[in-house]
């Protein structure tokens, strides 16, 4: 009988994990707030292939511990040697095959809207990112759509501004960001966004997103943008381990509501960039009690 | 084999395998030193006088320390000094003078036991309260202990593998300062400080800290000034000791008079920036601009004559050594990058203060009656500098002759090629 208690074991080890991820959704852990033209085609594909391996997870879990228990090692009794079984290796060959063929065929659409450079829509709004170990900076120009954006991505303007860390667009527009990287390899990750690219050494990847949603407010007599509201900061990590200080390429996505917020605010940053007297703020206070 | 054996067993590897865990729980402790945790007593060679050769070789990666111990070889010429070789009596003082003023990483301060109103109201000026540099020192284990070491000498484990190597604040010297020329021993201001630590430094391994919050970026501020003000009190403790030439008075009276002073500097340079005045042009009057601080860059018998470090605008400037003992070279200044911020007033602050630990002279252009040539019709010569520095990376910016003197018909080619 206590041979039975390894099957007992994995089972309730094994349903004790299932059950802890299936609570997720209720408990608040699960995608982030999608605010992405193309969101839902990324949350679909994602669903489909959850739904695929959660299914033959469970499938080969039951089966697994049922065996475990059914079976389980009884004194004196010789174990059966089995052969193989031909049907049952081209089931589980052709299943899975048909089921990778389906998600090939499945994600092609949806890669094409996302990743075909010649498929990417005409920017509103084009900025360049340049990653390096670590953070992040964002170049803009004086403009919101240069000229020759594609030159404009290798050849800086004298106008352009430089901001660390903090990614400005305005909601609806389609932005353009051409990827590049100082040192190694990392990779830009808006998960609002559902956008997640690598940058290469020596390459200039564009990327494009439209926001569908807007969190931030510019306010001109502070010259801060204000988030709307308080749950949605949206930030920018890095998807790809590149060092010691990976975990802290954080930034921050701000999505203004309208084009013309951006704009008072891009003509705020360039005056800030310009300056030619020394920044007036008061220096705030040491630590609070 | 018994089933009891089995159960044992897995009763065992259980019991295994729980407290192995239950380390993961407790998660691991970043907001807190050791409460013994003292501030080690310096170790590294004390640069006195770097070399005055130039090179055109860097040091390699992780051998920052060898290479300075060889500085005061004969056939390189510098002039270093060795804490080592420090008498176990005046170590000991050192130690617990220091300890006493400073305290340490867990419990940082600036003490003066008999201090005069006006030294505690330069604490005060300078944020270095106690409550301020407790928070400063919790932030900096966290975010800048592994390059910049526990002391700020520059040496964490990651500071010897990169370059330019992370600064030592030991030696109260900095770049990047808005501070007043005529400040005697001139300081960075707190602003600084903090430009640096928000945008980071282009072009180097110092990240940008922009999203720290805004308590954490002053406590961090503070807490620089403080392992700077404690290296320099050691440094410069050490130094008449190790040279032979001895103290006055005790080891902790030498501390405290050294304190003084540098908190003098400090506060006195934190007080006063550069003020560039009224920007004196209109945007018409840009290329005008551009073309004279060419002529002032260009010229190497005038006040600026930078062309004489940035060789070829820096595209061929040779390494020097700074201050530190390690190795540098001049800006090249086609490139646009900008350590100390790319700002106009950032790099009129540059030209108009320079950069002393790396032996960039300010421009001096003195008063305007003293250089009429300069300063004829209004102009500004910093500003013309500034304009100038500003438009030579960008070819289309500058005037057709200017642009064929720096760039040559090479130019021409690969524009039209990037087209």
């Amino acid at each position: 009988m206590q041979q039975k208690g390894w099957g007992i074991f994995f089972g309730v080890v094994l349903l004790a994990a299932f059950l802890s991820i299936a609570v997720g959704p209720l408990v608040g852990w699960w995608l982030p707030a999608n605010v992405s033209s193309f969101g839902p085609d990324v949350d679909y594909l994602y669903y489909v292939i959850l739904g695929f391996t959660t299914f033959f997870f469970l499938l080969t879990e039951v089966l697994l511990v049922w065996a475990m228990y059914r079976f389980a090692g009884r004194p004196g009794n010789k174990s059966q040697y089995v052969e193989g079984h031909h049907r049952l290796e081209m089931l589980w060959t052709v299943v899975p095959g048909g089921i990778l063929l389906y998600i090939a065929i499945a994600q092609i659409s949806a890669w094409e809207r996302i990743k075909y450079q010649a498929k990417m829509p005409d920017p509103d709004l084009v900025m360049q990112v340049t990653a390096r170990q670590w953070d992040w900076t964002m170049r803009y120009a004086d403009t919101p759509l240069p000229e020759n954006h594609r030159r404009w991505a290798e050849i800086p303007n004298f106008d352009d501004i430089y901001l660390p860390d903090e990614l400005h667009c305005w909601k609806g527009a389609n932005v353009r960001i051409y990827l590049k990287t100082n040192d190694v390899l990392h990779s830009l990750f808006l998960p609002q966004l559902r956008l997640k690219q690598d940058a290469l050494p020596g390459k200039t990847i564009p990327v494009w997103f439209n926001a569908t949603d807007a969190n931030t407010r510019f306010n001109a007599s502070t010259g801060n943008c204000e988030w709307t509201d308080k749950n949605k900061e949206w930030e920018i990590a890095c998807a790809e381990l590149c060092g010691g200080g990976h975990y802290r390429m954080r930034g921050l996505l701000y999505v203004h509501e309208t084009k013309d917020d951006y704009l008072n605010w891009l003509k705020h940053a360039q005056k800030a960039a310009r300056s030619r007297q020394p920044e007036k703020k008061a220096t705030p206070v040491a630590a609070k009690d | 084999m018994s089933s009891a054996v089995s159960f044992a067993r897995m009763v065992r590897v259980l019991a295994l395998a729980i407290p192995c865990l239950l380390p993961l729980l407790s998660g691991c402790d970043l907001d807190s030193y050791p409460a013994e945790l003292t501030y080690p007593l310096r170790s590294d060679p004390i640069v006195t006088s770097p070399p005055g050769s130039t090179r055109w070789d860097t040091t390699a990666p992780g051998q920052l320390d060898m290479h300075i111990a060889h500085l005061s070889d004969p056939e390189v010429g510098g002039k270093t000094l060795d804490p080592a070789k420090l008498p176990a009596k005046e170590r000991g003082e050192l130690e617990r003078a220091l300890n006493e003023i400073f305290g340490t990483p867990a419990t940082p301060k600036v003490f003066l036991k008999d201090a005069d109103d006006e030294v505690k109201s330069r604490i005060q000026d300078l944020k270095l309260d106690d409550k301020t540099l407790a928070h400063g020192s919790i932030v900096y284990r966290r975010h800048c202990m592994h390059c910049h070491g526990v002391t700020g000498d520059g040496r964490g484990p990651t500071g010897p593998w990169i370059n330019p190597t992370p600064r030592d604040y030991r030696q109260g010297l900095f770049k990047f300062m808005s501070t007043a020329v005529e400040v005697n021993n001139r300081k960075p201001r707190r602003e600084d400080l903090r430009r640096t630590l928000e945008h980071g430094i282009e072009g180097t391994s110092m990240p940008s800290f922009s999203l720290l919050e805004e308590a954490e970026k002053e406590a961090l501020v503070s807490y620089v000034i403080h392992l700077s003000l404690r290296g320099e009190c050691e440094r410069y403790t050490m130094e008449p000791i190790l040279d032979g030439s001895g103290l006055e008075g005790s080891v902790r009276e030498k501390v405290v008079e050294l304190l003084g002073d540098f908190l003098h500097a400090w506060a006195n340079s934190n007080a006063k920036g550069i003020e560039p005045g009224v920007y004196p042009y209109k945007e018409g009057d840009l290329q005008a601009s551009i073309r004279r601080g060419f002529q002032l860059f260009t010229d190497p018998r005038g006040s600026a004559s930078c062309i004489n470090c940035h060789v070829d605008f820096g595209r061929q400037a040779p390494f020097r050594y700074d201050k530190w003992g390690t190795l540098v070279r001049p800006a090249n200044l086609t490139a646009g990058v900008y350590r100390g911020g790319r700002r106009p007033i950032d790099i009129y602050w540059r030209i108009r203060g320079g950069i002393d630990p790396s032996q960039m002279p300010r421009a001096d252009f003195g008063d305007q009656a003293a250089h009429k040539e300069q300063w004829r019709n209004n102009a500004d010569p910093y500003w013309d500098l500034v304009n100038f520095v500003q438009a030579l990376p960008y070819p289309q910016m500058l005037p057709e002759d200017v642009r064929d003197s720096i760039y040559g018909r090479r130019h021409e080619k690969t524009e039209h090629a990037q087209r």
